[in-house]
């Protein structure tokens, strides 16, 4: 009796262990996903407002909230621009398909880099050389959901909730060293509401950002994308990540 | 018989094993793929930790959304905006900077990095006598100082004289991360535009070409500059504050070397404190001195130093998020102390 206690014990804890580790994706969470990078895949121009908020360690070693407003604007393959406003000052980048510029409101200073001929590309690789942050891109991408599947283990749906007013679907997705929630709104178009990104290996820091004002498929000129600098403002040089 | 039972029993529990697992998760099994390499890191709010590798399968395929090729999230560039674009071909761009191998320059490797360097500030400075012009390249965004200087070459800083000596004392806020390196600092980042400070009619900015100087200019030595050899071949000038590198054309401005000894400063010389440290230092014309009984020696820059003012010849380097003032090897960080726009010195460590 002894020794089939033993067994017992030993396999559950053998299925527990096997549980943890074992993926779970769930079908639904995957649907969702698709659908909303399918939208987001048509859409040949768009304008969004986004607001985020950002943890990061302040002189105290304690995680300190950063809030910033931004406005999206992309059109074509190769155009985009945003413009922030926040605790993590006033700036804008202008993207025309072969230049990048990062325009410091606060410094008057900015960056012009000979950028890839695609959005997508370019925010890749000014990430990747610079460390350039493109606040809300990631939700962009069109490769979101094979991201998700491949950075974490986890991912499930969890049933409808209400963000602003207005009823989403609630997923999340996790792993060791993070959790990830997105809000994706439930009527026809299916587009992002919501992100919450948990940074579990450094200090549970949370990246969060929601949506709105979304305005797509509508007429922006090239000139927005265009870069004209203020007066006095000076070009300067940028450090390449490595 | 026992045995035969403990056999139901694993039988019973394997079973139940199976049960547990769900059919989302053998569809999940199917559905691991490699995402095209990319990390979701393209956000600040959105940088993930860095995961462990995961085997790539087979991507999902019938079930991938397809995204248009009009899309302003597709891949492939739309031929019919390129048309319209307008021709930027002659876009000015940034200067992108790549961090120096000699990073690490200390003491110890100052005198290899000294022969790749050693030439440099003389070779490319714009020698037109003729003209008094201000001269300045494309690039030039730095000064407006009168004279014949062509910034957009010149001025190459000669690296073995900015090198930084760390901070005696511990930094009690967190540094700056960017690209592998800690910018550590005492103090908060606070920004203001680079003014280069003009300390006088005796100050020459770096790359100042003169055919002669003045009578009272000393041929300086250098002490413990562990080179010796190119000592020998380059010969160096002081005047009242003032370093000239004699070159066959004539003199030329330049950083103040490490380790010259030069028997007295201008008067404009400012006492600078070493955070954490009881030692002060002298400043003056983006060179620092220390005292000694044969008058003064320059000494590379102290991590930690707050200076006032910046001479000419920096640059104004974007960070990540912050704007340095870089002048070969020494990064400056713009700070406030008492409500004047002050520079300290930043120390750069490697990341662990």
């Amino acid at each position: 009796m002894k020794k089939r206690s033993v067994f017992i014990v030993v396999l559950i804890f053998s299925l527990t262990n096997y549980a943890q580790n074992s993926r779970e994706i769930d079908s639904i969470a995957v649907k969702l996903l698709d659908k909303m990078t399918a939208v987001i895949g048509e859409l040949t121009a768009v304008s969004v407002d986004l607001e985020t908020a950002t943890d990061k360690q302040n002189d105290l070693f304690e995680n300190e909230r950063f809030l910033g407003q931004h406005k999206l604007q992309f059109s074509g393959s190769d155009k985009m621009t945003i413009h922030s406003r926040g605790d993590d000052g006033n700036k804008a980048f202008w993207y025309n398909g072969s230049f990048l510029t990062y325009y410091s409101f606060d410094e008057n200073n900015y960056v012009t880099l000979e950028a890839p001929e695609n959005t997508m590309d370019m925010i890749d690789s000014m990430n990747t050389r610079f460390g350039i942050k493109f606040p809300g891109a990631d939700i962009f991408f069109p490769t979101l959901t094979d991201d998700i599947l491949n950075i974490f283990d986890h991912l499930k749906y969890l049933g409808k909730k209400t963000v602003d007013g207005q009823e989403c679907f609630h997923l999340m997705a996790s792993n060791k060293d993070m959790t990830f929630q997105l809000w994706i709104s439930n009527n026809a178009m299916y587009l992002p509401k919501k992100y919450l990104f948990l940074d579990k290996i450094n200090h549970y820091q949370q990246f969060e950002g929601t949506f709105s004002n979304w305005d797509f498929n509508h007429f922006i000129p090239n000139a927005v994308f265009e870069f004209t600098p203020p007066k006095n403002a000076r070009l300067i040089s940028i450090m390449a990540k490595s | 018989m026992k045995i035969d039972n403990y056999l139901k029993f694993g039988i019973g529990l394997l079973f139940a094993a199976i049960m547990l697992v769900t059919p989302e998760q053998m569809e999940a099994q199917r559905m691991r793929h490699g995402g095209g390499g990319r990390s979701m890191s393209r956000s600040g709010s959105m940088s993930r930790p860095k995961t462990t590798s995961r085997p790539k399968t087979t991507s999902r395929a019938t079930t991938r959304p397809s995204t248009s090729n009009r899309s302003f999230n597709s891949r492939n560039t739309s031929s019919s905006t390129n048309t319209s674009r307008p021709s930027t071909s002659n876009r000015k761009t940034s200067t992108v900077k790549n961090r120096s191998t000699n990073r690490s320059s200390s003491a110890t490797n100052r005198s290899t990095n000294r022969t790749t360097n050693r030439s440099t500030s003389t070779r490319n400075t714009d020698r037109s006598k003729t003209t008094r012009n201000v001269n300045r390249g494309s690039n030039n965004r730095v000064g407006n100082n009168n004279i014949n200087i062509d910034r957009s070459r010149n001025v190459t800083i000669n690296n073995r004289n900015t090198y930084v000596r760390g901070s005696s004392r511990a930094y009690v806020r967190p540094p700056y991360r960017y690209g592998g390196y800690r910018y550590y600092c005492h103090r908060p980042y606070y920004y203001h535009p680079y003014r280069p400070y003009y300390w006088g009619s005796w100050y020459h900015p770096w790359g100042y070409f003169a055919a002669s100087i003045a009578t009272t200019a000393i041929i300086v030595s250098i002490v413990n500059s562990g080179d010796d050899d190119k000592k020998e071949e380059e010969e160096y000038h002081y005047n009242n504050g003032t370093y000239y590198l004699k070159t066959p054309e004539g003199f030329v401005a330049v950083q103040a070397p490490v380790g010259a000894q030069v028997p007295d400063i201008p008067k404009e010389a400012e006492k600078v404190e070493i955070e954490g440290s009881d030692k002060s230092n002298y400043y003056v014309a983006g060179a620092f001195y220390e005292e000694n009984e044969d008058g003064y020696i320059v000494i590379p820059a102290t991590a930690g130093t707050i200076v006032p003012n910046l001479p000419d010849g920096g640059e104004e380097v974007k960070i990540g998020d912050q704007t340095y003032v870089q002048f070969g090897e020494t990064y400056y960080q713009p700070i406030q102390v008492d409500g004047k726009d002050m520079y300290e010195i930043a120390e750069v460590r490697p990341a662990e």
